[in-house]
């Protein structure tokens, strides 16, 4: 056992079971995955990614490249690609590892290592060239086989996950020592305050710390201290296990809560995350700094890992990460994580400081505790295959390492690469980093948004600075919490020359890029960061680049002397560290994915057996099959229905607004082509509306209520775009009209009644108006009672056939409903759906808007040019019908298709050709229907100088090897064509 | 568990009435009911609420069948009172609910007893009216109700903090 007797956060007194690769191990309430498993003594815990070289853990938290497990939390919740850092141990986890087969201790994958002389960076670029044929065939499935980390789950996600949004006057993100600074004084400022921390307790740092004091209490105390004192404020919401992912505009920050992941199955209750949208008046961000690696050949062994990871290993969770360590640091800080492996009981080989000048108070207290310090060495190369056995080190000369001129026996090594800080957010608020000398990182420049960076990620690494950084960012009054000033330095940027021929050191851990990759890149003349990434593909990894970045530019700026800020910088961008789909989706799922509109008959349409179709949102009902009929048979029965006797038809999701007010004639006249002034009261004109472009936006009826005041239709999908369109319009273009606009689309439950009996059945149940066609004709409105309904009644036809369309308020939808049906026995009144509307407004030659339009048809082009007021001064789209192009007689235009055959229905969609000339296409079949009242079938088409060409042929194109079909081209006009049916 | 209950309102009489700033002293006055004053803020009267919805738009809410008489300017009004199905809302988590889909800033500073607003609850447009400390109301299309109520029951379940 790798635990030491006692110490650390995690809580001894009770053992929980996990299971990795099938081994059973334990653990405490308070570890990670990672700690457990060192714990345990287990140090391979996964594989490279290209060379698949036996990897340890690197860090502690958020920053690992190299741990990564498939986790199964239970049932269904398998997850990949887990850090091993970041899972919180809970009991019966069964972990995985991942990209080795076929066990982690015998990879034949790496195979990949011995030829790794004839795999450099870009070398899929180089090699899989030729011949062109092999990448589809050969080359590209073998690729994509080898590629990728970790299995994806085919399973359905079993838990739910919630979205909330939320407003602050100061979000802090990062609960160490500077965001806790930060939070408190906040806190006492009144407003509201959200503190986030990604971990799974808050502290950040003062977690491992060992022997600071803040205000005098051990840190560990303060920390148990503040973190009481905000949970009692009432105006503080804290936010554990929640990582700030995404930073957008106007301080809008993304949060992810992850919610019962670190709970026993048994007491994991409601949504498993929750992803807030914090919008926050001032943001601080607290997000500290990742320890940066040393880059030395062979520096990638199991037990070479961070100093800091080292640190809380042993000082968060107890757990000694090796017998005999050696810490090798470019920065003062690795002393104290060589003090604290030392009170855990590890022996501390040596301190190989790179520098030649330590300092000598360091020196001192590490010899005081008998650790030899070897100043002025660097690490050159390290022995041991599935853990570390030996570190060689070599003195240091200028920026070149030579051989090892020494060899250290040791189980583990502690890089103290100097720090950066995590300036992931403060970038994508679209802050610059700026590269500080002094410090040997980036640093936040300048604040785009109301936002400020504290503590070690804006490069503040000593404690009481961090404290008095988060203080003052958090309006704090009065003294700021005290700890004991330190002066770490160390700048240090992996400036050595250190491999080898065959000695490669790694720079990008989980990508597998060495400093060779990276000058061979350079040698081959990238010079761009953002290119150089991409070839060598460092920092493209899962982790993003954390450990890595920053090493990769120093050399590449060594290379090609420079300085770093001339190497630049890649971008950050969200999420910060990986977030779940579910996340992201919440409650968009399912049954809530998308809101589904039911009408106020829908129930009545469920009975009678309908057929629904998806219109948009609406549900409406398509046909109404009975017995063993299909489609086909039930859309000819419902036709002739209305033919022939009386159909009902539920058109409640047409849009209506009201339009009213002294200049709603004006407006209407405006907005639609027609002539709108004159409309008589009472009275209805079919309109058209277009866009400023001249082409054809909606359309619909016009009803005029009285003399300021209209009801107007437009089709269902037009419903919300209208009203939008007109109150653009009236707002923007028009505002010195009193007209105003009112959405009544779902006021009204509306039943067409439409057939030669449509009279007869709704008649009887007319009170307050005549119905007969002399005192309420074809295009008449009026307000009368239906069924002892309050109902406005229309005369109007979109199937050619005597029609009247009840609207009543919604409530009373079903009762109008069931009225009519009863009205209806007797005479052969039959419910149809859309299928059947559209075959006989079709067979009608009307057109849908959408459907026989594409955006590019003017009225002219539809076959509605009498729908456009030629006299009119102006109305919106006038100025564009009269360009150039839109007055050529070649374009495409409505026409009606019939088959020559007499018997083939037409694809809609298909491209119309001529026979003599099949490669040009002409056009195309906008709606095509097999018609009873035909007796063949019909097609409406936009066809290219089509009116010219009525009573020629064109034909439909085949799919691939199907045969074209010779078409009759005739008038948009199949059935009643003067008209006599619907106004008689 | 959260402290927030949902219940679907009783129908009542709702009339859009829209008419120019400038007239809306004289309209209130024939209504009895205040308006013009500020916006999204709702104001009572005898026999109506008046919520301020834009700057010349107010829905007048009533006892269920009620018609508001003359207005006496250039206006519209129309009856709207099938158009919308509602939710009552009530409890002081309440407002973290409505937040699990709507943006807003609900806390007594920004969105004090009284106020109104159209607004979103995840893909519905809706309007939102804190009646009282405690009490929301929430309106919906009515074909939008069954999502607005199915999501603010899930809103209701994750709503304790």
């Amino acid at each position: 056992m790798s635990r030491t007797p006692f110490g650390g956060r995690i809580d001894r007194s009770r053992t929980l079971g996990f299971t990795f690769d099938g081994v059973t191990y334990t653990g405490h309430p308070g570890d990670t995955l990672a700690s457990a498993l060192l714990a345990n003594g287990v140090h391979l815990m996964g594989r490279s990614f290209k060379y698949h070289r036996p990897r340890g853990v690197l860090g502690s938290g958020v920053e690992e490249p190299n741990a990564l497990f498939g986790v199964t939390r239970g049932p269904g919740r398998f997850e990949p690609n887990q850090r091993a850092t970041c899972v919180p141990l809970v009991d019966g986890l069964v972990v995985e590892s991942q990209n080795r087969w076929p066990s982690l201790a015998h990879d034949a994958g790496a195979l990949n290592d011995l030829g790794a002389a004839f795999i450099p960076a870009g070398f899929y670029y180089k090699t899989f060239m030729w011949p062109p044929r092999a990448w589809h065939r050969l080359y590209e499935p073998r690729i994509r086989a080898m590629a990728g980390l970790g299995r994806p789950t085919s399973d359905s996600d079993p838990d739910r996950y919630a979205q909330c949004w939320a407003h602050a006057e100061v979000l802090i993100i990062g609960a160490g020592p500077a965001g806790l600074a930060a939070a408190l004084a906040a806190a006492a400022g009144g407003g509201r305050v959200m503190l986030c921390d990604q971990d799974e307790e808050m502290g950040g740092a003062l977690l491992a710390a060992t022997d600071e004091t803040i205000d005098g209490q051990p840190a560990a105390d303060w920390l148990a201290a503040a973190l009481a004192t905000l949970a009692a404020a009432p105006n503080v919401r804290l936010l554990p296990r929640t990582t700030a992912i995404a930073y957008g505009l106007h301080n809008l920050v993304t949060l992810a809560e992850r919610r019962t992941d670190h709970l026993a199955a048994a007491e994991a209750h409601g949504a498993r995350e929750r992803q807030w949208q914090v919008r926050a008046r001032r943001v601080v961000i607290a997000t500290g700094a990742i320890e940066r690696p040393l880059v030395f050949p062979n520096n990638d062994r199991p037990g070479i890992m961070l100093a800091s990871a080292a640190q809380a290993y042993a000082a968060r969770w107890g757990v000694r990460v090796g017998a005999r360590a050696v810490v090798a640091l470019d920065h003062d800080s690795g002393y104290r994580a060589a003090a604290a492996l030392a009170d855990a009981g590890v022996a501390v080989a040596a301190i190989v400081d790179s520098r030649a000048a330590a300092s000598p108070a360091l020196v001192a207290e590490a010899e005081g505790r008998g650790i030899e310090v070897i100043a002025g060495q660097a690490p050159a190369d390290t022995r041991g295959r599935m853990r570390v056995t030996s570190l060689g080190i070599a003195p240091v000369d200028g920026d070149r390492v030579g051989p090892p001129t020494r060899w250290i026996d040791c189980d583990a090594v502690a890089m103290a690469g100097g720090w950066t800080p995590s300036l992931h957010l403060f970038s994508q608020s679209r802050g610059k980093p700026v590269w500080d000398e002094a410090r040997g990182c980036f640093i936040p420049s300048r604040s785009v948004q109301a936002e400020t960076s504290v503590g070690a990620c804006a490069g503040h690494f000593d404690l009481a600075a961090c404290l008095r950084d988060g203080w003052a960012a958090g309006g704090g009054s009065g003294a700021a919490p005290r700890a004991q000033p330190r002066a770490d330095a160390g700048t240090s940027v992996a400036r050595r020359h250190v491999e080898g021929t065959r000695r490669r050191a790694w720079v990008d851990f989980q990508n597998d890029v060495t400093a060779k990759d990276l000058r061979l890149a350079l040698r081959e003349g990238f010079r761009s960061v953002e290119h150089i990434k991409r070839y060598t593909t460092t920092g493209m990894a899962t982790d993003q680049g954390r450990t890595s970045n920053v090493n990769a530019l120093a050399i590449a700026a060594q290379q090609l002397g420079v300085g770093i800020p001339e190497v630049g910088l890649t971008t950050f961008r969200a999420p910060f560290t990986p977030a779940t789909f579910g996340g992201f989706a919440a409650y968009a799922r399912g049954a809530l994915f998308d809101p589904v509109r039911r009408t106020p008959m829908h129930d009545d349409a469920v009975a009678a057996g309908a057929v629904f179709e998806d219109v948009g949102q609406w549900k409406r009902a398509r046909y109404f099959p009975r017995g063993a009929e299909d489609m086909d048979a039930a859309v000819a029965r419902e036709c002739t229905a209305v033919r022939t006797a009386a159909g009902l038809f539920d058109a409640s999701t047409l849009g209506k607004i009201v339009v009213a007010g002294p200049d709603a004639a004006a407006f209407l006249d405006f907005l639609y082509t027609n002539p709108m002034l004159k409309l008589g009261v009472g009275r209805c004109r079919y309109g058209v509306i277009l866009r400023d472009d001249g082409f054809i936006y909606d359309d619909g009826i016009v009803a005029r209520l009285a003399a300021d005041v209209f009801h107007v239709t437009t089709t269902t999908g037009g419903a919300a775009r209208v009203l939008d369109h007109m109150e653009d319009f009236r707002q923007t273009e028009l505002p010195g009209m009193r007209v105003w606009l009112t959405s009544i689309t779902e006021q009204f439950a509306v039943a067409v009644v439409a057939g030669p009996r449509a009279r007869d059945i709704l008649a009887p149940l007319v009170e307050g108006l005549d119905l007969a066609t002399a005192a309420f004709p074809h295009l008449s409105v009026a307000d009368c009672t239906v069924a002892r309904l309050p109902a406005r009644l229309f005369r109007i036809s979109f199937s050619g056939e005597l029609g009247y369309e009840v609207n009543v308020p919604a409530s009373h939808g079903r009762a109008l409903w069931a009225a009519l049906l009863a009205a209806g026995t007797g005479h052969g009144l039959t419910p149809y759906g859309t299928e059947a509307m559209h075959v006989l407004r079709a067979e009608k030659g009307f057109v849908i808007v959408g459907q026989d339009t594409d955006g590019t048809v003017t009225p002219d082009d539809a076959g509605l040019g009498w729908a456009v007021g030629k006299a009119k001064a102006d109305f919106v789209g006038k100025r564009a019908l009269l360009r150039p192009a839109m007055l050529e007689p070649d374009r495409k235009q409505l026409v009606g298709l019939i088959p020559v055959d007499g018997t083939t229905l037409a694809e809609e969609g298909a491209q119309l050709v001529d026979a003599a000339a099949p490669t040009r296409a002409l056009g195309h079949v906008s709606s095509s229907y097999r018609s009873a009242a035909a007796g063949h079938p019909i097609a409406l088409a936009l066809l290219r100088g089509g009116r010219a060409r009525i009573g020629g042929t064109v034909e439909v194109a085949g799919l691939d090897t199907a045969a074209n079909t010779p078409m009759r081209i005739v008038a948009p006009m199949f059935y009643d064509p003067d008209g006599g049916r619907m106004s008689g | 568990m959260a402290d927030a209950t949902v219940a679907p309102r009783p129908p009542e009489a709702q009339w859009l009435l829209h008419c120019a700033p400038a007239d809306a002293a004289t309209a209130g006055a024939a209504l009895g009911v205040t308006l013009g004053s500020a916006m999204l803020r709702a104001t009572a009267g005898a026999d109506w609420h008046a919520l301020h919805l834009a700057p010349d738009e107010w829905l007048l809410i009533g006892t269920a069948g009620a018609g508001p008489g003359a207005v006496g300017v250039a206006h519209a009004l129309v009856d709207i009172s099938d158009r919308s199905l509602g939710f009552t809302l009530s409890g002081r988590d309440v407002p973290a609910a409505l937040n699990a889909a709507c943006p807003l800033d609900l806390g007594d500073t920004a969105f004090p007893v009284g106020t109104c607003t159209r607004t979103v609850f995840g893909k519905a447009t809706v309007m939102l009216w804190r009646t009282g400390d405690s009490v929301w109301r929430i309106d919906c299309g009515r074909s939008f109700a069954p999502y607005v109520g199915a999501l603010l029951a899930l809103a209701v379940e994750d709503a304790d903090a």
